[in-house]
């Protein structure tokens, strides 16, 4: 059975470094949640508490309503995936899957029953007498998910099992582990650095910066509404582009905005009254290039990116990061060119000067 | 492509071996007289001192000094000894060791640094500073046994267990133990206690299997100095019926002026030492080189 998995103000320090700083998250069964978060900001260490290998300073863990701080990771029936994979090297495949049957004093027929029904399942059973050292980086990430599925745990915890493999096998895996959580509909807890992993993973992302939650939402809430500027830069890729300005009070309607890097005055239809310096932020899907002139700012282009699919100029502005902006595949920009960008302000996004979201008024 | 060698790094290189050579020549040289004046009667072996005949089996070679030790020393019973000793010390160094090792490089728990801190400071203490006190512990220690009834002897002076029991506990095997502990990465233990293991456990099937080289040095280290006690046993048991094969060697030669005979006894005495070394040596040189190569 999945287990709801709740989190109650939970820290965590060691030594005088608060490293989670009281956490509020509460887990559905069956919930695919994805804890990201740049390197050091805790999302390893929270998993770790969830599993029982970390200890709890204060508040409280619960599974199902119990609260498990004091419990061993298999009280709590948890199973896990190391970024390492942590396969016992002296062990076959077909032990490592089975080692935790073995410790249970599951019946020898019984064990090799299950450990078979999973060798199958994760495509390995012609490796089941292989040592983990003759396995290839997939087949050892594939044996790691087959020794935490065979006790069928209530809740899944995954620390970045993919970062060891090679861009094809991620993207290849992360088909699997999606593939593996819809037919199985176990509760997982995912931790990983790659947005493009919790986008395309997650029922649910919790962005984490310095052991504190910054939002919780669904991938694409997150990208179209998140709720600060740490959360707008962290998801997306190139990253949100950054112009500072001045919000000059309701015109109208709509918020009038100064550029600070052109002078220009735009209207924000969906924002509210608000006065001082502000942070514009734009997709690179939503900017389009134009003749300097033309655009609502100026700028010269730093770099291009050309993926196929898609291209990436960079554009830098006097006072201004580079601002990434999409053009179609076959553009002829290339670098040094002065160019300018237009934006759609009902597109864009406006931070206060602490960094959060300024409030978009309903449409 | 191989680099080609030129002159100088191939002179580097033969000096390099005649060093080791002369290194070989002047440890194994006592060791090949020993074994060859094993073979030859007294007046011989001394004839044959100022020439190369001494490292050589010529002359009136032959197996008599064997019997005669084997007829008159004791050694057959001192060698028992000797190896009940050291497969005790051994086998019980072994698990009491690494457990505690275990425990230090594993597990968590107060007063864990001190008790490491206080291991290293016994790696320096020598056996000769602690001697005296240890005997007059040992001396009023009770041992229980049978003699129509359950009986208590309050010394465990003269038996075997006084050269086994302390030397179970090692501050080198278990600082070892722990550094080679330390070495193999915590993910292991964490998967394991997520499979469901206890402390234990982890030790027996996740760090031991992976520790086979690190048990089998110990082994080496600890066997060799429990073989080669003397100093304790001369001290703490003056009777023959517990003596170990070393003191057996001291007490033979005592009253010996037959060399080839002595030659004999220290030859039989270092055989199974030899045979030990040479079925161990790949893992006692791995494990050395591999700790030099990760420190």
């Amino acid at each position: 059975m999945p287990s709801q998995v709740e989190l109650n103000d939970v820290r965590k320090g060691f030594g005088d470094r608060q490293i989670i700083k009281g956490i509020d998250l509460a887990i559905q069964p069956s919930e695919f949640i994805v804890l990201v978060g740049p390197s050091g900001c805790g999302k390893s260490t929270l998993l770790r508490m969830i599993a029982g290998l970390e200890s709890v300073d204060a508040g409280e863990i619960r599974f199902d309503g119990v609260v498990v701080n004091d419990r061993t990771p298999a009280e709590r029936n948890v199973g896990m995936v190391f970024q390492s994979y942590a396969l016992y090297p002296h062990m076959t495949v077909a032990e490592n899957v089975g080692f935790a049957l073995k410790l249970a004093r599951i019946d020898p027929h019984e064990r090799q029953r299950r450990v078979d029904a999973v060798l199958e399942s994760l495509q390995l059973s012609a490796l089941r007498d292989a040592r983990p050292s003759q396995l290839s980086g997939g087949q050892r990430q594939r044996v790691a998910i087959g020794r935490s599925i065979v006790r069928n745990p209530a809740v899944f915890l995954f620390d970045e099992p993919l970062s060891n493999l090679d861009t094809a096998l991620r993207v290849q895996m992360r088909l699997e582990i999606s593939r593996l959580h819809n037919r199985l509909r176990n509760t997982v807890v995912y931790v990983t650095h790659d947005q493009v992993e919790a986008m395309t993973l997650a029922d649910r992302i919790v962005v984490l910066e310095a052991g504190t939650v910054q939002q919780i939402g669904a991938p694409l809430e997150l990208y179209e509404r998140p709720a600060n500027r740490f959360v707008a830069g962290f998801l997306g890729s190139p990253q949100m582009g950054f112009l500072p300005a001045q919000a000059l009070g309701l015109n109208g309607n709509a918020l009038a905005v100064r550029i600070a890097a052109s002078g220009q005055v735009l209207a924000f239809p969906h924002h509210g009254a608000h006065a001082g310096a502000v942070t514009i932020g734009i997709r690179p899907e939503d900017c389009t290039l134009c003749a300097p002139e033309d655009g609502h700012f100026a700028g010269a282009v730093l770099q291009v990116e050309r993926l196929g699919s898609d291209t990436f100029a960079f554009v830098e502005s006097t006072g201004t990061e580079p601002v990434a902006v999409r053009v179609g595949a076959g553009h002829t920009v290339a670098a040094g060119h002065a160019v300018g960008i237009t934006f759609d302000p009902a597109r864009a996004h406006l931070f206060a000067s602490d960094g959060v979201t300024l409030p978009r008024l309903a449409a | 492509m191989r680099r080609p060698i030129n002159s100088r790094t191939a002179a580097v290189r033969v000096g390099l071996y005649a060093i080791a050579l002369l290194f070989v020549i002047v440890f194994v040289s006592p060791f090949v007289f020993m074994v060859m004046a094993s073979f030859k009667p007294n007046q011989q072996i001394f004839g044959d001192l100022g020439s190369f005949r001494a490292f050589l089996p010529v002359g009136a070679v032959s197996l008599q000094n064997y019997r005669d030790v084997i007829a008159t020393s004791g050694i057959g019973s001192y060698a028992l000894n000797s190896a009940f000793i050291t497969v005790s010390t051994v086998g019980a160094g072994l698990f009491v060791n690494s457990l505690a090792a275990f425990a230090l490089a594993r597990l968590e728990w107060r007063g864990k640094g001190l008790v490491l801190g206080l291991i290293v400071i016994m790696l320096i203490i020598p056996l000769e500073a602690i001697a005296v006190p240890m005997m007059l512990l040992v001396a009023s220690l009770p041992t229980l046994g049978f003699d129509g009834g359950l009986t208590i002897q309050w010394s465990w002076l003269d038996t075997r267990l006084v050269q086994i029991v302390p030397f179970v506990a090692n501050a080198f095997s278990i600082f070892f133990f722990y550094q080679a502990f330390n070495d193999i990465p915590r993910d292991f233990d964490e998967a394991a206690y997520v499979d469901g293991a206890t402390p234990y456990q982890v030790f027996r099937h996740v760090i031991v299997p992976l520790s086979g080289t690190t048990f089998a040095t110990v082994a080496i280290i600890q066997g060799l100095a429990a073989w080669n006690q003397y100093l304790w046993p001369v001290i703490v048991v003056p009777s023959a019926e517990a003596r170990p094969l070393m003191v057996g060697l001291q007490q033979f030669f005592r009253f010996q002026t037959e060399w080839g005979e002595v030659m004999a006894y220290a030859t039989l005495a270092t055989l199974p030492v030899f045979l030990a070394f040479v079925f161990f040596q790949r893992w006692f040189v791995q494990s050395v080189m591999g700790s030099g190569v990760k420190g």
